[in-house]
């Protein structure tokens, strides 16, 4: 019992007592690449700090909102003087806040994780697990792209971000915001080293002399796979019909109105016009300098003319894929390549390729898989009586990596999945689908916008679909696991 | 521990079409890739009837849920129909008379039907393990196969209401990364609610693959 004390009052009181019972403070490694920045204060123990600017770009959201809000109310008898109490106010209190979040907000990095407390009043410690890690992105807002900041965002399994289209909304529980670009990019490739140690597929083959960059202050080496030419892009916006519903509908609206005189046909057609933007210049912007590259550490996504978004998924992390083609790109050959990654990653591959582009892209992800070389068997002629129009599109096969469906009249998708990724396999026979003898087959996948199934096949031939999907799922993830 | 394993073709256990079709072998599956009218020779190499006959399970394996849960269901159908006949019974009688008794037929056949109802679907459910997988069949009306791999499993839920421990009973609900596959068995013993969740534990970890 004394012993034991005195241990730890030697231990506290002389840095020379050298008592191997007892550590004295534990001072975990901090990485040399982390260490060097020394920007970041509170390096002592391990933890580090957000970027001090972040108060200023957290906080001016609130003094907008309140200054809106408090601004209406005041609308009629505004003076100079209200504005001015009003911001006295509200100035140092929304700086104090911003400067304690900031203040208790630190992180940390260890060797199978990242440890994250956040919380003025109400303490939160969150540990990523390096190893369940299914992307890393990294998120600039245009008005932090401005002063050089970022946001560094990790995405997990099973906690799927409820709306990815809101700016930069989502799950911010796990997201360290914000951090210089500089810090965020090499923090970055220090989790995806952690994340990409623990592969279940390597995606393509780089040269091993490549992962000596890995540690660099910069990016790690990589690979362009593919990239949007922005002419193609505008054809592509300029050929879906959502554009021209919005202007045709605006002007629908907006014209009658115009001639008899009155002013509120105007302002209805206002949403017509915020669609018509959001479909139009926004997916232009977020899709414009689009580039998908390959490096050690994964997949990688470059985005987005004002806003950056640079998104890194760690190889094999690539649930499922499929390739949609709408009516009018046809022609063209053009398709969307979508795809799911746990946890919420990014849902688009490619807002625009060429159809023979996306299939060497699925290629390069997927090694050793040729999706045009699949062969696809359509349902029975019976399925005719519940699939009239569309009975021709559905198809589905396999091979032995992936297995290929097909479904869409109008936007047809071709949807892929690796046999070792299948989370479990239904069959579904509905009582009208049962009246023909046929089922549905379902393969599930994690969330997102690829949903894999082949409908209306025959009974016999679906239940040897699922029970040689099982075959070849029960292969491919010993495959995955040898890797 | 034995009464669990209830043998597959006892006469309780009057197997159903979908169940017929999957302990059938490779001469039934044989012409059904072949029958779309578009699919060549080569349609679907991987699950050639050969292979896929293989991988059906065999009819011995399927286990089909303790007779406690038929029984729970029932009780709950009483509780909600004996209610519902008698106050149909006293509002006709009190409003029209003789004829309007006839009405209490309408909540008696009801429950007859809910009645037989809850015996056929009872039976319709049933899980199998594999060497690599769980099965899961069930449906009568809307007929569902549910394969799902223990390498694949995130966690095994058993859960146990008041009333459901009263009839020994226990819900095993397993769930993988996918929000789709809905793989329940609504009904065991605890003892084998208790076997199975530690067996699929146990086998998950042995084949637990990363996402």
């Amino acid at each position: 019992m004394t012993t034991a004390r005195d241990a730890t009052a030697r231990a506290a009181t002389g840095p020379a007592a050298t008592g191997p019972a007892v550590q004295p403070r534990p001072v975990p490694p901090a990485p040399s690449s982390l260490a060097s920045s020394a920007a970041q204060p509170g390096a002592s123990d391990g933890y580090h700090r957000l970027h001090p600017l972040t108060p200023f770009l957290r906080g001016w959201v609130i003094v907008v909102a309140f200054a809106a809000t408090v601004g209406r109310n005041f609308a009629e008898d505004v003076t100079a003087r209200a504005i001015g109490l009003t911001m006295i106010f509200l100035v140092p209190a929304a700086g104090t806040y911003g400067y304690c979040a900031w203040r208790f907000t630190r992180y940390r990095i260890d060797r199978d994780g990242l440890r994250l407390d956040t919380g003025l009043l109400m303490r939160r410690t969150r540990y990523v697990r390096l190893d369940r890690l299914q992307s890393v992105d990294i998120v600039q807002p245009l008005l932090a792209r401005m002063v050089g900041l970022a946001i560094l965002r990790l995405d997990l399994a099973g906690r799927e971000r409820k709306e990815r289209a809101d700016s930069d909304g989502g799950d911010s529980a796990s997201d360290l915001r914000y951090l210089s670009i500089g810090h965020a990019q090499r923090l970055r490739a220090q989790l995806l080293v952690g994340a990409a140690g623990h592969p279940t597929v390597t995606v393509g083959s780089i040269g091993a002399a490549a992962r000596i960059g890995v540690d660099g202050p910069a990016d790690s080496p990589r690979r362009l796979l593919a990239e949007v030419p922005p002419r193609r892009l505008v054809a592509a916006i300029a050929l879906s019909p959502a554009p021209w519903l919005a202007i045709f509908g605006a002007a629908a609206i907006a014209v009658p109105s115009l001639l008899t005189g009155t002013r509120a046909g105007v302002l209805g057609a206002i949403p017509l016009l915020g669609w018509l933007w959001h479909r139009t210049i926004r997916v232009f912007a977020v899709g414009y300098p689009y580039m998908v590259s390959e490096s050690v550490s994964g997949l990688r996504i470059d985005s987005g003319l004002l806003e950056r978004a640079h998104a890194t998924i760690p190889p094999g992390r690539v649930q499922a894929i499929s390739i949609s083609e709408p009516l009018l790109w046809r022609p063209l050959r053009w398709v969307t390549i979508r795809m799911n990654v746990a946890g919420g990653g990014p849902s688009i591959l490619l807002p625009v390729a060429r159809r023979d582009e996306a299939v060497a892209l699925i290629g390069a992800l997927l090694p050793g898989v040729d999706v045009a070389a699949v062969h696809l068997a359509r349902p029975p002629r019976r399925a005719l009586a519940l699939a009239p129009v569309h009975w021709w599109v559905q198809a589905c096969g396999a091979d032995e990596r992936v297995f290929v469906a097909r479904h869409g009249l109008l936007r047809r998708h071709t949807d892929v999945i690796a046999h070792g990724k299948v989370q479990s396999i239904r069959l579904v026979a509905n009582p009208l689908v049962g009246l023909l003898g046929l089922a549905d087959v379902h393969l599930d996948t994690t969330g997102g916008p690829v949903r894999v199934r082949s409908g209306l096949r025959d009974r016999q031939e679906a239940l040897s679909l699922v029970w040689g999907q099982a075959e070849r799922s029960r292969l491919g993830r010993r495959r995955a696991g040898n890797n | 521990m034995a009464d669990a394993l209830l043998p597959g073709p006892g006469p309780d256990t009057v197997p159903d079409a979908l169940l017929d079709s999957m302990s059938q072998t490779a001469p039934g599956a044989d012409t059904a890739l072949d029958s779309g009218p578009d699919s060549g020779p080569d349609a679907l190499p991987n699950s050639r009837p050969d292979g896929a006959a293989d991988c059906a399970p065999d009819p011995a394996l399927w286990r089909i849920l303790p007779p406690g849960l038929r029984r729970l269901r029932r009780t709950l159908l009483l509780l909600v129909a004996v209610p519902a006949v008698a106050i149909t019974a006293l509002v006709s009688v009190a409003l029209g008379g003789w004829p309007w008794v006839l009405l209490t037929a309408v909540p008696i056949s009801a429950a007859g039907w809910a009645w037989l109802a809850i015996g056929r679907i009872w039976r319709a459910w049933r899980y199998a393990e594999r060497q690599d997988d769980l099965l899961i069949s069930r449906g009568v009306l809307v007929r569902r196969l549910v394969v799902v791999p223990y390498g694949r499993m995130q966690l095994v839920d058993v859960t146990a209401g008041p009333l459901a421990r009263r009839f020994g009973i226990a819900r095993v609900q397993l769930h993988t990364a996918a929000a789709t596959s809905d793989a329940l068995i609504p009904g065991l013993r605890p003892q084998e609610a208790a076997r199975l969740r530690d067996a699929l534990t146990e086998r998950g970890e042995a084949r637990s693959a990363g996402l």
